[in-house]
């Protein structure tokens, strides 16, 4: 009973915000401005349900509900979809709520006036039907589809303002990025059901280690495998080398990066890692291959975001960044680590993006270097704003400390050194951008002249929101560790949080090198003691490197897009000659045929009509020989003929 | 003496064999002169000596119908049609045949074949003869009894001819 | 003796047949031709007789036959020089070469 209820619950949960979008995308129209309130309703009572749910599984214990039906039958096997729920979803449904709820809310006032308002509010709802869809699969199949959805509903909303080329060209270049992941995700899924013979993640929990028992499959296969499902989530996630679409993903409106950018789509690739965790246990090549992508990726986008000056680019860059640590922490066998970080970063995340979008609402420009003491008169904005900043730089008693720590450790305690220093560096590092971002933007004087004024309650109100969660989700994990509880790999209580001696180095280091990067940003940009222009010019080269994200742009300009535009003209062109070519030359195949056959209409058919003619005029002609109108002749002949039958009479006697 | 072994039929298949030349001879003639008026002349006695073999044979009453009819009316009509249609410069100057070889060659052939024909057809002939007074009571009386309609009728033919040959010939005066 | 004497018979009418026949034939005068047909039925005419003596007929048909025959001849010669007649007013010829009407 219990079960059935909660299934009901569940089903919900995706139900109301779809048909949120069926009623703004069919009446749109007569909706108008009231959209907004139905996918708030909607997506409210969502949240609601998930709460419940989420409380519910804290409380309870390790409850998993599940409900499968057969979607495709060959026979005797199948394809079966299904929903669940377990600690990690149930986790991945708050997120996904919360962070959708706010963003909605923010969006009244931010895309007030838009002419398309209702098909916006359809597009946000049919994203968090998509997502939630993901996060409740218990399969790889329904997850992969809602996957795809998910990256539909994405450029569709990257390319919101598609008026602007820039803007279309963003969605275009998001989905075709993270195609290209999804294309080596399909082709890991499809080697997975060759393998194993069913999607279910349960069933493959058993089956991926009952099998390596038994030497019928391979770790090598499961190396192949890992990699393969890793490349959707390196698409979806933005991790190197398919990074590039995120930075250009900021054309949308900056709700929209909030929502997708911050806390759900990107996250989607890890949630991702984390379900396929059974494998990469089993696969330690593959393990690696995440481990170090992620570590590099986190520095990478780290050293991009230090010379960005639009506000939603250094956001963006912070966010591959932070990705990498996810994904890292998941590469080392950080479980619980990396899906807390997950958590705690949706939250300051998509408060960054409000907050920036709130400053951009207020300001009228994007470029830092145009603004500045906008906190005298954007006070909330500013608060909430330094607080996401204090935790994401993982400053103790913000959530984000915490999670951090947890990552650090797992990497320490996995023994890689290397991974483990990559990720310090980066935290120095996103710790001064992150605030050269913020004494530039709200300290100091004004750098140009511009307007700046508060935003209404309806972002405002969302922020403060999030700027809460962002303190208060590090308690969660502290009280009596129940996030682990909820969310660990296997029956190993995986909080790596074990050694002494290491936590505390890990700890102590985190500590300092946030400090630090919070003071040189401090010098650099509030007392102005140390002049970032000095600096750009003394590290010209490697400025102009980080100021132009190293060319990689450019360089798969050059690779792929070239030649496949150049491809696609050629076809183009070839297709233009075969076809024309194919039409011209019916039509002049048809009137050949046509003066074959009047020719041979002349020829043949006019010759046999007048042959024949001919034969009967010169048969006549010789024949009429014979009538000489000479009585004598005629004579001689019936005599000739009498001989003959008196001749055949005495013969035939 | 006894002269009954001079039998009957030899003699009179002489006298037959006699007309039976001059007739051969003068109807050959009469195809092959070149003047009409000539054969005309031969055609008279070629008919003189059918009628001779007529009699010959015990009919004499054809016999005398033969002179009677051919020699007195046929040949004096074919000679009025000759002399009316004949040209002063037409006679002894232009050969009177055209087709001769392709006659000839069927002549022939029907000649070998129907004398073939006669000759194997196993006829068996008995003559008879008739000594006494002629045929013409007979012939009278058959007439006038059992070929009665024959009779009327060869009289209307005539009448027809007569008739037919005056409206060809007769001048139509306009 | 009597089969000979009825066989010379049928040769000589034969014969005589086939004289007119080749007159029909070859002649050029029209009246020729009569000639040459007059000469035909006389043959005929020999034949008949000839079948009537050495035959037993039944009522001389023999006899009466031919007589019939020798009237229809005059009948029909008759016409027939009529007929030449008038053609040779139109043709001012009785060569039957002349006659040609009949040719295409």
């Amino acid at each position: 009973m219990v079960e059935k209820m909660t299934l009901l619950l569940l089903i919900l949960i995706p139900l109301l915000p779809l048909l949120a979008f069926v009623v703004n995308i069919f009446f749109g129209k007569r909706v108008g401005t009231n959209a907004a309130y139905v996918s708030l309703a909607a997506i409210s009572v969502s949240f609601v349900i998930s709460l419940y749910l989420f409380f519910g599984m804290l409380a309870g214990g390790e409850k998993i509900v599940e409900y499968t039906f057969d979607w495709l039958n060959f026979g005797s096997s199948g394809v079966k979809l299904g929903i669940m729920l377990d600690g990690l979803t149930a986790v991945m449904l708050v997120v996904v709520t919360t962070v959708s709820l706010l963003v909605k809310l923010y969006s009244i006032g931010y895309m007030n006036g838009d002419p398309r308002y209702s098909r916006f509010y359809a597009y946000l709802s049919m994203f968090t039907v998509a997502m939630l869809g993901l996060v409740l699969a218990n399969n790889f199949l329904l997850l992969f589809i809602s996957w795809e959805l998910v990256g539909l509903f994405s450029y569709l909303l990257i390319g919101f303002w598609y008026e602007k080329k820039s803007a279309s060209d963003a969605g275009k270049k998001a989905f075709i990025t993270t195609k290209v992941g999804d294309l080596g995700f399909f082709a890991g899924l499809l080697l997975l059901f060759t393998v194993f013979g069913t999607f279910n993640f349960k069933e493959l929990g058993e089956l991926v280690i009952a099998n390596l028992a038994s030497g019928s499959v391979t770790v090598g296969m499961l190396n192949l495998i890992g990699i393969l499902i890793f490349c959707g989530a390196v698409g979806k996630s933005a991790q190197f080398p398919l990074h590039v679409w995120l930075p250009d993903a900021m054309e949308g409106p900056t709700p929209v990066s909030a929502l997708i950018h911050a806390a759900t789509m990107v996250a989607a690739g890890v949630y991702l890692v984390a379900r396929t965790f059974f494998i990469y246990k089993c696969a330690p090549l593959a393990m690696a291959v995440v481990g170090y992508t992620g570590a590099f990726t986190a520095i990478f986008a780290a050293s991009m975001a230090l010379v960005a000056y639009d506000i939603k680019r250094v956001l963006a860059f912070s966010t591959v960044s932070q990705l990498g640590y996810m994904i890292m922490a998941l590469g080392v066998g950080g479980y619980t680590a990396g899906m807390f970080h997950l958590t705690t970063h949706a939250f300051f995340k998509a408060l960054l993006f409000l907050g920036a979008g709130s400053v951009i609402h207020g300001s009228g420009t994007q470029d830092i270097r145009e603004m500045g003491g906008l906190g005298k008169k954007m006070k909330i904005t500013m608060v909430t704003f330094l607080i996401a900043c204090l935790s994401i730089s993982g400053i103790p008693g913000f959530s984000g400390y915490y999670s951090k720590e947890e990552v650090l450790s797992a990497a320490f305690n996995s023994g890689n050194m290397v991974i483990y220093w990559v990720g310090t560096i980066t935290a120095f590092m996103t710790a001064f951008y992150m605030f050269r971002l913020f004494f530039m933007t709200f300290t100091g004087t004004s750098r140009t002249e511009i307007h700046a004024h508060e935003s209404p309650k309806t972002m405002t109100v969302p922020l403060i929101v999030l700027a809460v969660l962002s303190i208060v989700a590090g308690g969660l994990f502290v009280m009596g560790h129940s996030f682990e509880h909820l969310v660990y790999f296997g029956v190993e209580g995986a909080g790596e949080g074990g050694a002494e001696a290491g936590s505390h180095f890990v700890r102590n280091m985190s500590i300092t090198v946030a400090v630090l990067g919070i003071t040189l940003a401090f010098f650099m940009y509030y007392l102005k003691k140390i002049s970032p222009e000095y600096l750009a010019e003394k590290l010209a080269s490697i400025h102009k490197l980080l100021s132009n994200k190293y060319y990689i742009d450019e360089l798969y300009e050059i690779i792929f897009i070239k030649p496949v535009k150049g491809l696609g003209n050629f076809l183009f062109k070839f297709d233009q000659k075969v076809v024309d070519g194919a039409v011209n030359g019916s039509g002049f195949m048809t009137v050949l045929m046509s003066k074959l056959q009047n020719l041979f209409d002349k020829v043949i058919v006019d010759g046999a009509v007048n042959g024949t003619g001919w034969i009967a005029n010169k048969g006549g002609e010789i024949l009429k020989q014979l009538q000489t109108g000479f009585i004598q002749n005629y004579i001689l002949i019936a005599v000739s003929g009498l001989f003959v039958i008196v001749l055949l009479r005495i013969i035939f006697k | 003496m006894d002269l009954s072994f001079i039998s009957v039929v030899p003699v009179t298949y002489g006298i037959f064999l006699l007309f039976a030349v001059i007739a051969i001879a003068s109807a050959f003639l009469v195809v092959s002169v070149r003047s009409v008026m000539h054969s005309a002349l031969f055609l008279a006695v070629f008919l003189l000596s059918v009628a001779a073999m007529f009699f010959v044979f015990d009919a004499d009453f054809l016999g005398i119908v033969q002179i009677l009819l051919y020699v007195g009316g046929v040949i004096v009509l074919i000679l009025f049609a000759v002399m009316l249609t004949s040209r002063v410069q037409s006679h002894l100057l232009q050969q009177t045949n055209e087709q001769k070889f392709p006659a000839i060659i069927v002549c022939v052939l029907l000649f070998i074949m129907l004398s073939y024909a006669i000759l194997t057809s196993g006829l068996q002939g008995f003559e008879k003869s008739v000594l006494q007074g002629g045929i013409t009571g007979d012939v009278g009386r058959l007439l006038l009894t059992v070929y009665v309609l024959p009779f009327e009728v060869a009289s209307v033919v005539l009448l027809a001819a007569l008739i037919g040959a005056m409206a060809i010939v007769g001048k139509k005066d306009e | 003796m009597n089969s000979l004497y009825f066989y010379t018979i049928l040769i000589v009418s034969l014969v005589l047949f086939l004289i007119g026949v080749y007159g029909v034939l070859t002649r050029r005068n029209a009246i020729g031709i009569l000639m040459a047909i007059e000469i035909m039925f006389n043959s005929a005419n020999i034949n008949l007789v000839a079948f009537n003596k050495f035959l037993n007929l039944e009522n001389s048909i023999g006899i009466i036959f031919p007589i019939f025959i020798i009237t229809l001849a005059a009948a029909e010669t008759a016409v027939g020089l009529a007929l030449i007649l008038s053609i040779y007013r139109k043709l001012k010829s009785v060569y039957v070469e002349k006659m040609d009407l009949l040719k295409w």
